[in-house]
C-alpha cells in the first residue's frame, strides 16, 4: 500500500500517503468492530471475515468521502451488515453452510471454564435466540454488545435517536431473556 | 435470567477475534483497489455546474447593457416598404428647413403602400390651387340639391316633310336631264 504512494509523483506522495495513514488508523481501529459485526450475522469465521475484506475494499475505494472517523464507522458498520446478509441469503440457497451455531467453532473462543458441553448448549441458545428477533431489534442488541458500546454509540452508528435505541434494546433484552428462561 | 447474566452471555458471544492474519490479508486486498479519490464522487458534478452557472451569467451579462432592460424580441409581421421623402408643400407659409423635413421623414410612420410619384407641374398646380383656396380667391360651391326635380325646358323643332319614293325618282331623273 505504501508502495504505490512512493511511485507516485513527489507532489502528490503527501496527499497520498496522507490518506493512506488516515485509512491505515481507521482500519485498525475498526478491524474487529468489522468482524464481530459480521460474525453476529453468519457466525463463521472465514466468512466473517471474508464480509469484513470486502467491506474495507469498498471504504477504500470511496474514503474521499469516508475520512471523517464518526461517519466511516457508520457506513462500515451499515455495509458489513448488509453484505453479510446478502452472503447469508448467498449460503442458503447454496446450502453451504448451515445456520446452526458452529459448536466447535464457538468452543474455541470461550473462554477457560466455558467450553464446557453446558457452556456451549447456552451459546447455542443465545445465538438462536438472537437470531429469532426482527432485525431492528437484533442489530441493536449486537451493537451495543460488541466492545462495550454505549447506547449513544449505538444510535451514532445506526444513526437513529438515542431513545429509539433505548426502546429497541429494551424489547430486545426482554425477547432474549424470555426465550433463555 | 438476570440483566446480569444476559450482560455476560452476551458478551462472552460476541467476545470473538478474527484470526492473526486477518489486517495483513485486508491490507494485501486494498493494496489490489485503486488509489482513493481526495474527491468525493459528487464533487466534480458540483463544480461543473458552478462553472456552468457562472459561464451562463456571464454571457448574460455581457449581452445586457448596464441600465437597459434587454430588448425584447422583435417578430416581422409584415413586410415595411422603404420610407421615402415626398417634399413638402409650402401653403402660404415657408416651407420647413430641410434638416427638419429630413426628421419628419424619418419619424414617419412606415406605410404599407409606396409614396405617390407626384409630376413637378401637377405639384406646382396643386400648390397654386391650395395658395388660392388659402387666400380667399375661389368662391365656395353651393351644394346640390339632388333631391328637386329638374326642370326640362321644350325643344322647338320644324316639321319634317316627306316625299313618296315615286317623286323622290322624278326629281332624280330631271336632275339628271
Amino acid at each position: 500500500m505504501h508502495d504505490r504512494a512512493s511511485l507516485l509523483a513527489p507532489g502528490l506522495v503527501t496527499l497520498d500517503a496522507h490518506l493512506e495513514a488516515e485509512f491505515e488508523a481507521l482500519l485498525v481501529e475498526t478491524s474487529r468492530l468489522a468482524f464481530r459485526v459480521a460474525f453476529s450475522v453468519l457466525r463463521h469465521q472465514q466468512d466473517a471475515e471474508d464480509v469484513a475484506q470486502e467491506s474495507f475494499a469498498k471504504a477504500y475505494r470511496h474514503f474521499g468521502s469516508l475520512r471523517d472517523r464518526d461517519r466511516f464507522r457508520a457506513w462500515l458498520v451499515r455495509t458489513v451488515w448488509r453484505t453479510a446478509l446478502d452472503r447469508q441469503r448467498a449460503n442458503r440457497r447454496r446450502g453451504a453452510h448451515e445456520l446452526v451455531v458452529e459448536q466447535g467453532f464457538l468452543a474455541s473462543f470461550s473462554s477457560p471454564g466455558q467450553s464446557s458441553p453446558q457452556a456451549v448448549d447456552d451459546r447455542t441458545a443465545l445465538w438462536n435466540a438472537i437470531d429469532a428477533l426482527p432485525e431492528k431489534l437484533r442489530v441493536a442488541i449486537v451493537l451495543a454488545s460488541i466492545e462495550g458500546h454505549g447506547v449513544s454509540e449505538a444510535a451514532a452508528l445506526l444513526r437513529i435517536p438515542e431513545g429509539t435505541v433505548k426502546s429497541r434494546l429494551f424489547l430486545a433484552r426482554q425477547r432474549l431473556k424470555e426465550a433463555l428462561k | 435470567m438476570t440483566d446480569q447474566e444476559l450482560d455476560r452471555a452476551l458478551a462472552g458471544a460476541f467476545a470473538v477475534e478474527p484470526q492473526a492474519d486477518f489486517l495483513a490479508r485486508v491490507r494485501s486486498e486494498i493494496g489490489r483497489q485503486p488509489a482513493p479519490s481526495v474527491w468525493p464522487a459528487w464533487r466534480p458534478l458540483a463544480a461543473a455546474g458552478a462553472a456552468l452557472a457562472v459561464a451562463v451569467a456571464a454571457v448574460v451579462t455581457y449581452r445586457t447593457e448596464p441600465g437597459q432592460p434587454s430588448a425584447p424580441l422583435r417578430v416581422a409581421s409584415r413586410v415595411e416598404a422603404p420610407v421615402v421623402p415626398v417634399p413638402p408643400i409650402a401653403v402660404g407659409r415657408e416651407a420647413p428647413a430641410p434638416a427638419r423635413a429630413q426628421a419628419r421623414a424619418v419619424r414617419a410612420v412606415p406605410l404599407a403602400l409606396p409614396a405617390p410619384q407626384i409630376s413637378p407641374d401637377d405639384a406646382e398646380a396643386l400648390r397654386y390651387t391650395l395658395a388660392g383656396a388659402s387666400d380667399g380667391l375661389f368662391a365656395p360651391i353651393a351644394a346640390r340639391d339632388d333631391s328637386a326635380p329638374l326642370a326640362v325646358s321644350g325643344i322647338d323643332l320644324a316639321p319634317i316633310e316627306v316625299m313618296p319614293l315615286a317623286q323622290m325618282a322624278q326629281a332624280d331623273s330631271g336632275e339628271h336631264q
